[in-house]
């Protein structure tokens, strides 16, 4: 089977040469410090799963700031303390780790 | 072009993105993982109702998809940009963030918001195929990362 057969059931993608306005500087910012925060909760998730297991975690700059039972808890402390959510990572710490099967 | 996907200690691929389409006011975060088992990129329920899509008015795919439970037709959500960081240049030394334009993604039905996973990076995530990945040539495992290289 050549590759352009095989190429045919997929959707054709392409990768633009300019980003659109709405991927600005502030919005790469924002992206490469939560791609750290999430790289963090990778590397330390045994660590944080005897820590805060069953619980909801709110990360900034490679900190956990806030923890909670219920998602709408630790928005609630997040937006108490004057934050914004969209500043954090917020994550489900399960008390055992978790496999895909799709 | 190079993209270095994280991995967790699963071996799993996981990439954080922004993504973007006519029914969101701005670009909205996104987890994706790397399945070459999906032949199209694919928001899963519980990111479908994360993100507020309405699916009423979306066209249902022509062809049905194989999922591990059934066969089901998801909907198409059109005109979606991805973006992500990206290494160019000599040695991939250059950072650059990346747009990616999908004519459309598969949306699975949404998820009751009673019903939707605890967990984020474990549960809601969604699924980046082949209809992407089919652009990189050369994949390498090393130190923690998957580098997929064009």
């Amino acid at each position: 089977m050549s590759e352009d057969t095989m190429a045919d059931s997929t959707v054709h993608v392409e990768v633009k040469k300019q980003a659109s306005a709405c991927f600005d500087a502030k919005l790469v910012k924002t992206y490469r410090r939560i791609r750290e925060d999430y790289l963090w909760i990778f590397s330390n998730e045994a660590t944080l799963r005897t820590r805060y297991a069953n619980e909801y975690i709110a990360v900034e700059n490679k900190t956990v700031r806030f923890r909670d039972n219920t998602m709408e808890g630790i928005v609630s402390k997040i937006t108490s303390s004057g934050q914004r959510t969209e500043d954090f990572v917020i994550e489900y710490i399960g008390e055992h780790p978790v496999n895909f099967l799709f | 072009m190079r993209l270095i996907v994280d991995l967790d200690t699963n071996y799993h691929g996981h990439i954080l993105a922004y993504i973007n389409c006519p029914q969101f006011t701005s670009p909205q975060p996104i987890h994706l993982v790397i399945d070459t088992g999906s032949t199209n990129t694919t928001l899963l329920g519980d990111d479908v109702t994360r993100l507020s899509i309405n699916c009423t008015n979306l066209m249902l795919s022509p062809t049905p998809c194989q999922t591990a439970h059934d066969l089901v037709r998801p909907y198409l959500l059109p005109n979606v940009e991805i973006g992500m960081e990206v290494r160019e240049g000599w040695l991939n030394r250059q950072r650059r963030f990346r747009i990616v334009e999908f004519p459309s993604v598969n949306c699975m039905p949404p998820t009751h918001p009673q019903f939707m996973t605890r967990q984020r990076v474990r549960g809601a995530y969604s699924l980046l195929g082949m209809d992407f990945l089919r652009l990189f040539k050369k994949w390498k495992f090393a130190g923690g990362f998957l580098f997929l290289d064009t």
